[in-house]
């Protein structure tokens, strides 16, 4: 799987820790270091999750279906630090409803990971879909000067017309609030 | 009409720097082709065959005179001077400079306007009945909806990259003018109970696989409008088809679940949503009406407003002719909406020069309460004109070119731009539509063929809508040539029809003659007041295609 060396967290630029294996590279998972495996090695391989901090990401194709039909391994899930949803391609749009259900629906509060294929234009609308870090995979990952330059456009937007995870309230109600 | 306040105006001008720092960045080699490419679309502006075009939003059609006359100087200071009017009652520019466009969307701002949402695969603007707010029929005003609508679209963090583009439509009136049937979600206005709801259709649309919508709700509560909307594009976003780009509307979602299956879905995601923040409070729904109040309408008899309209209708036949095609009553006594035809023979239909927007500018300033609509039928609408100014607001439309007496019949083609401007034109549709013109000019007869629709598209992509149009013609390519298909039957009202294919297709010299043999068989069939659409349901598609087809 493609790796990245450094992500966006806090709104920060530094380096990334975690490494993300796929099926296959869950052999090399080593106890102590801190990774991130694919969501169903939290039912194929629980013994990893044991006692170390480990994270897990979601094909964004395969989320929400999966967790309505497995409560436990949903519940699972939401113990985890950490929760990445990998983007496949920038215009896939499936990882900002995903997010939405994690955070709105699911209550999930630990750390929301964007990985893959998503780009700086999209930082915004991620940040309002509940995501609260980025470390964009791809054979030439941005620097990190670059992804420093990325941080400008999280807040491309300072109002917003509807709800989000953000918990921005639709602003109908705002404008009601004043008077 | 709705007014910006800070928050509005904000949202704009942030679009705007975006846009900007996008197309910079796009222009020094920083953003990728195809990273900057849903960028653009989604701020209106495509690469067309000659030309970049940039689409502006007008909100449901809904535009003031000081909007107009600020189009009018953009299509001057960046365009050709003209621009065209589209058939979701936006406007298109076709011939703006890529590296410009960010200053045309800083000058839209000024006037309340922007270009966002306006292509993409996104939530596209939401259209509505041109006559809304003034409509005899009307069951409720659908702007205060649609404005509720465009605003918890506008920038939707989740919806920016769905499958395909989305489209919304809402009729308030018993009579459907919004063709909501044939879009992604239709919303009509209704009443239960006292209380004010919709009935929500998923699942309409044109291109290459026409579709009437299915109802999935019969009652929707006003107050469940954002969150039941966004249980449906939730489930759309997750579950429609992205691996192929034919197949990925909401229709197809809906055909392969079943409309009942995809309720079901929608109704599981809204149950989680309905009773939380989205949810419409009395105060939002009222603030939205208050934006479309009556203007200051004059109290006027209407028997004699009426009597003395009659009067001067009878002295003047083609001042008659104009009140009769191109008026429709109003809930006021004494008012008509009027529609200016863009449409006189030999200019494209929709297209419009910067002298004309000024023009609407000014007669909407003089008649209409410096209102103007733009119609899904490519024309202007003065909404509100009081009788007794017709007869001035014809003379002055008339000067203008805006007189023709057209309006819903032959020559009030619906046509989308074709072959002239879009990429993926198979064919040219403007000069078809010109030759149908030149062969029907005839006033009389083109009276005694009533209410007609006839509806030009370039390819199957069906910008033109001709699968709705009682006569539809297609552009299709055969080997390298023009050819054109004709289909009958179609209808977008409340009894949405796709039309037919008549068979094989003809050059497009032959087309008018073909049109010809159409309309004489209506004719020597027809029953007294029998309209073309009756005619063709009663004897039926095979005598149609007997004649055209008949040797010789
Ligand atoms: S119908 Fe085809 S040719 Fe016409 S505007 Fe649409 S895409 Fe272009």
């Amino acid at each position: 799987m493609l790796q990245a060396e450094f992500a966006i967290v806090g709104g920060k630029v530094g380096h990334f820790d975690w490494v993300l294996l796929d099926q296959e590279g869950l052999q090399a998972s080593e106890p102590a270091r801190p990774e991130l495996l694919p969501v169903q090695s939290l039912e194929s391989h629980s013994h990893l999750f044991d006692g170390n901090s480990k994270g897990v990401w979601l094909d964004e194709a395969i989320a929400p279906a999966m967790l309505e039909e497995n409560i436990q391994l949903k519940n699972r899930l939401l113990e985890c630090p950490v929760i990445a949803i990998q983007f496949n391609a920038f215009t896939d749009g499936r990882g900002f409803s995903v997010a939405r259900m994690l955070r709105e629906q699911y209550g999930y509060a630990g750390q929301l990971l964007a990985t893959g294929a998503f780009i700086r234009d999209q930082l915004s609308y991620l940040v309002r879909c509940g995501f609260d870090a980025f470390a964009p995979t791809a054979e030439q990952p941005p620097t990190a000067e670059l992804l420093a330059e990325w941080c400008g456009s999280m807040q491309d937007f300072t109002v917003f017309y509807q709800d989000a995870a953000d918990g921005a309230g639709p602003l109908f109600r705002q404008r009601f609030k004043t008077n | 009409m709705y007014v910006y306040d800070d928050y509005d105006r904000k949202l704009v001008t942030e679009r705007v720097a975006q846009f900007r720092d996008q197309t910079s960045r796009f222009l020094a080699g920083q953003l990728a082709e195809e990273e900057y490419l849903p960028l653009r679309l989604q701020n209106g502006l495509y690469i067309q065959r000659h030309a970049p075009m940039l689409r502006i939003a007008v909100p449901y059609g809904l535009i003031n005179s000081r909007q107009l006359r600020r189009l009018a100087r953009i299509t001057r200071d960046y365009d050709k001077n003209y621009a065209h009017f589209t058939t979701r009652q936006n406007l298109q520019l076709n011939w703006p400079k890529l590296e410009k466009v960010p200053d045309i969307l800083a000058e839209l701002a000024e006037v309340e306007m922007h270009a966002v949402q306006t292509s993409g695969n996104c939530i596209r603007n939401t259209t509505t009945d041109p006559f809304a707010g003034v409509a005899q029929d009307e069951i409720g005003d659908p702007r205060p909806y649609c404005e509720l609508i465009r605003q918890w679209s506008t920038f939707h963090p989740e919806f920016a990259f769905l499958p395909r583009k989305f489209k919304i439509a809402v009729s308030g009136s018993e009579t459907d003018r919004a063709a909501i049937q044939v879009h992604d979600i239709g919303l009509q206005l209704a009443r239960r109970d006292n209380q004010t709801g919709f009935r929500v259709f998923v699942g309409g649309g044109l291109g290459r696989t026409p579709v009437i919508a299915s109802e999935i709700n019969s009652f929707l509560p006003e107050k469940h409008l954002l969150s039941y909307l966004e249980a449906i594009v939730r489930v759309y976003n997750l579950l429609g088809r992205r691996d192929n780009k034919y197949k990925a509307r909401i229709k197809i979602l809906v055909r392969a679940m079943g409309p009942e299956k995809f309720a079901e879905k929608v109704n599981a995601e809204w149950e989680k949503t309905r009773d939380g923040v989205q949810q419409l409070t009395p105060e939002a729904i009222e603030w939205a009406h208050d934006f479309f109040t009556d203007p200051d309408y004059r109290a006027y008899n209407r028997e004699q407003s009426d009597a003395e309209l009659a009067l001067l209708a009878n002295d003047n036949k083609a001042f008659a002719r104009w009140l009769e095609r191109n008026t429709v009553p109003h809930k006021k006594p004494g008012y008509r909406a009027v529609t200016l035809s863009t449409k006189p023979t030999g200019v494209p239909p929709g297209d419009v020069t910067d002298s004309q927007l000024e023009a609407i500018a000014d007669l909407a300033e003089q008649f209409s309460f410096g209102e103007a609509r733009i119609t899904h039928e490519q024309n202007a609408v003065l909404s509100d004109v009081a009788q007794e100014s017709l007869f001035s607001l014809w003379e002055a439309a008339r000067a203008k070119g805006f007189a023709t007496p057209n309006i819903g019949t032959l020559t009030d083609i619906i046509c989308c731009p074709g072959g002239d401007y879009c990429a993926l034109a198979n064919a040219k549709s403007i000069p078809v539509a010109e030759a149908i013109q030149q062969r029907f000019d005839d006033m009389d007869y083109l009276y005694d063929l009533g209410d007609l629709s006839l509806n030009i598209s370039g390819c199957m992509n069906a910008c033109g809508h001709h699968h709705v149009g009682n006569i539809g013609i297609l552009g299709v390519d055969k080997k390298g040539e023009e050819y054109y298909q004709i289909q009958l039957g179609g209808d977008s009202g409340n009894d949405s029809k796709l039309g037919k294919v008549l068979g094989p297709s003809f050059f497009r010299e032959d087309v008018p003659d073909v049109i010809e043999k159409i309309l004489d068989l209506y004719i020597e069939k027809r029953q007294p007041e029998e309209l073309f659409a009756d005619t063709y349901h009663r004897i039926g598609h095979a005598p149609f295609k007997e004649r055209i087809y008949a040797a010789g």
